[in-house]
């Protein structure tokens, strides 16, 4: 079909069908068609089209779609109030937030209730693992592999007469001497200290050897006292001096002393001080006086409780080993039974033995405080200090950048280990009103955009 | 009878019939606009809904600078396009389509089979002349197409659909 033949594209023939030439156009159009089979039969096709396309009708719009809806969706809504239209949907919009809210309370809550309890046994478990090495813990007796112990009710003399047998902390400070090669610097002033410090344990101290014992028999608690203190000086040596006068003074020792000097930091020393309980206020009181304090803390752990079982299991122990020496003396039975009440003596003595040496070392804890000690000297940085090498330098770098990167790796891990379960928790807790939320948004600003582009 | 754009000014001027007679005019034809464009009945009723609410909350700054009827039609081509744009990104959380609706009849099956077969800007002008019975220009205007370009279009896909009619027929 061409304009040659034809005056009227198809395409015009279309316009025609739909209305859309000019008045004489379309005259001259309907004239062409009453002799044009072949433009007709497009016209035809076109008209079969659009019936088809009738086949396809819309079921009328529901009920709920009414002009007063309309009104009242249009209407600024006060807030927190559902918009009428659509009440069912904000119906459902409100149980959802309800419930999911509901759900989110209950979930904060759980992840609460289970996070803190963890988080304060971490805490606590924290701050034992850091005193680990000085709480004292009274281990557990094996039970008896024969004859068991009878039990005998405690009497302060018991514990009084075991009392006496305690030789005070001069075993410890004999300890410490020997373990005392860790120090860096010479410890000559240290050494005179803890000779002098042998004979204050030995017979200066004799009141404070007793108090324990005295005390458990008064029914006085027993208190193991412990301090920590930091401290930062500018005057490493003479803070140092007066530290060790101090302890002198006050009928202390060392239960470890350290010094090092880091590079590029200023010498530190750590000391374990042991001044008798009653010391222990003054003592920290003239310790503070050495330099700026960074950190303190204090504690105190009843052991009462632990130190009269203890003596009472003594006691006990020690009764059986006199009966069982009797049984011996008297020789009455066989031979297999003279070997088997010696065995039973010499199990029982090793339990004796045991437990005495608990018990003492108790008393001692008592008796003496424990003081950890750290003095750090604010560091001056030399100008003498030799300047690593390019080569040194770059080698630091690469192995510090390796080594944070690998950290960084590691951290980031754990904290997705760490963390990642409660994220997961909380983002699914809180993904369907964000989206509900965003949603919203979507749409507001949507209409806000259609009425902007088409006013 | 009163013209749409006169029912237009008076609700501007505060005429509450007016409006109610413009809403009856069109409630059917735009609710039908976005049900043949979308899966579900709930949706196009929302959307036939904020359309007309965004004529409400907008008519104090309506200017009868065209036809009122390609004013309301551009709404909701903008609507049902922000709509298609919505859909691209959750498209995984798309509901699975709509099953053939129960009142359709098996000639409207094919038509709808046929129309999604079509170019999406030649069916697009094909629903507008057929179903919304819009003008060329009005279809020209709201599109943001020459006219020639909507006729040639609009021409080419009567043409594909008879094809595609045709060829399903004999199935049938």
């Amino acid at each position: 079909m061409d304009r040659l033949t034809h005056p009227f594209t198809p395409e015009e023939v279309m316009a025609y069908l739909d209305g859309e030439l000019s008045a004489e156009r379309a005259s001259a159009a309907a004239a062409h068609l009453e002799l044009c089979s072949e433009c007709r039969a497009v016209a035809a096709g076109l008209r079969g089209v659009s019936s088809q396309l009738a086949a396809w009708q819309v079921e009328t719009a529901p009920d709920g779609f009414s002009e007063s809806a309309v009104r009242a969706a249009a209407l600024p809504r006060p807030a927190g109030a559902p918009r009428p239209q659509e009440k069912d949907t904000r119906r459902v919009i409100s149980r959802s937030f309800l419930m999911w809210g509901t759900a989110f309370a209950v979930a904060t809550a759980l992840l609460l209730a289970v996070s803190i309890p963890t988080l304060n046994r971490s805490s606590h478990l924290a701050q034992e693992a850091q005193r680990a090495p000085r709480v004292f813990t009274p281990p557990a007796l094996p039970p008896p592999a024969s004859a068991p112990l009878p039990v005998l009710p405690v009497t302060p003399s018991g514990m009084r007469a075991t009392k006496r047998s305690n030789p005070g902390p001069s075993q410890e400070l004999a300890g410490v001497q020997r373990d005392k090669v860790e120090s860096k610097e010479p410890a000559n002033s240290l050494n005179q200290a803890y000779e002098r410090q042998l004979d204050v344990s030995k017979d200066a101290n004799t009141a404070a050897k007793a108090a324990p014992a005295s005390r458990a028999a008064a029914n006085e608690p027993m208190i193991i006292r412990r301090a920590s203190l930091a401290l930062l000086t500018k005057e490493f040596d003479s803070a140092r001096a007066a530290m060790e006068n101090l302890v002198r003074a006050h009928q202390g020792y060392f239960g470890q002393l350290d010094v090092a000097t880091p590079p590029n930091a200023g010498r530190a020393l750590t000391a374990t001080v042991r001044v008798p309980a009653a010391q222990l206020d003054p003592v920290l009181v003239e310790l503070r006086k050495l330099g700026h304090v960074e950190q303190e803390s204090q504690s105190a752990d009843d052991v009462t409780r632990q130190y009269v079982d203890l003596s009472a299991r003594l006691s006990n122990a020690r009764e059986t080993e006199k009966r069982l020496v009797d049984i011996l003396r008297e020789r009455t039975g066989k031979v297999s039974d003279v070997l088997e009440v010696e065995q039973q003596i010499s199990s029982v003595r090793q339990q004796i033995e045991q437990m005495d040496a608990q018990r003492k070392n108790m008393d001692n804890m008592v008796q003496f405080a424990s003081v950890d000690l750290r003095i750090t000297e604010e560091y001056k940085q030399s100008l003498e200090t030799p300047a690593p090498s390019l080569g040194t330098r770059i080698h630091n770098a690469a192995v510090e950048g390796f080594l944070g990167a690998a950290e960084m790796v590691v951290g980031l891990l754990l904290f997705l280990l760490n963390a990642g379960p409660t994220l997961l928790l909380l983002a699914s807790v809180l993904a369907w009103p964000a989206w509900r939320g965003a949603r919203w948004l979507r749409r507001h600003f949507r209409l806000e955009a259609a009425t902007s582009q088409s006013a | 009878m009163t013209t749409d754009e006169e029912l237009m000014l008076a609700f501007q001027r505060g005429s509450g019939e007016a409006f109610t007679e413009l809403f009856q005019r069109y409630r059917q034809r735009i609710y039908g606009f976005f049900r043949r464009r979308l899966q579900h009945p709930s949706r196009a009723e929302e959307l036939a809904q904020e359309t007309f609410v965004a004529v409400l909350k907008a008519v104090e700054r309506y200017e009868p600078r065209a036809l009122f009827r390609t004013y309301l039609y551009s709404i909701a081509l903008n609507l049902l396009a922000a709509e298609r744009r919505k859909s691209g990104r959750e498209t995984a959380e798309a509901d699975p389509p709509e099953p053939v609706a129960a009142g359709d009849t098996e000639a409207a099956v094919w038509v709808r089979d046929a129309l999604d077969r079509l170019e999406s800007a030649e069916r697009e002008i094909l629903l507008l002349r057929e179903y919304e019975q819009l003008s060329y220009e009005e279809i020209a205007s709201l599109l943001q197409l020459q006219l020639n370009t909507v006729r040639s279009r609009l021409f080419r896909a009567r043409m594909a659909l008879r094809e595609l009619l045709v060829a399903r027929a004999p199935q049938a």
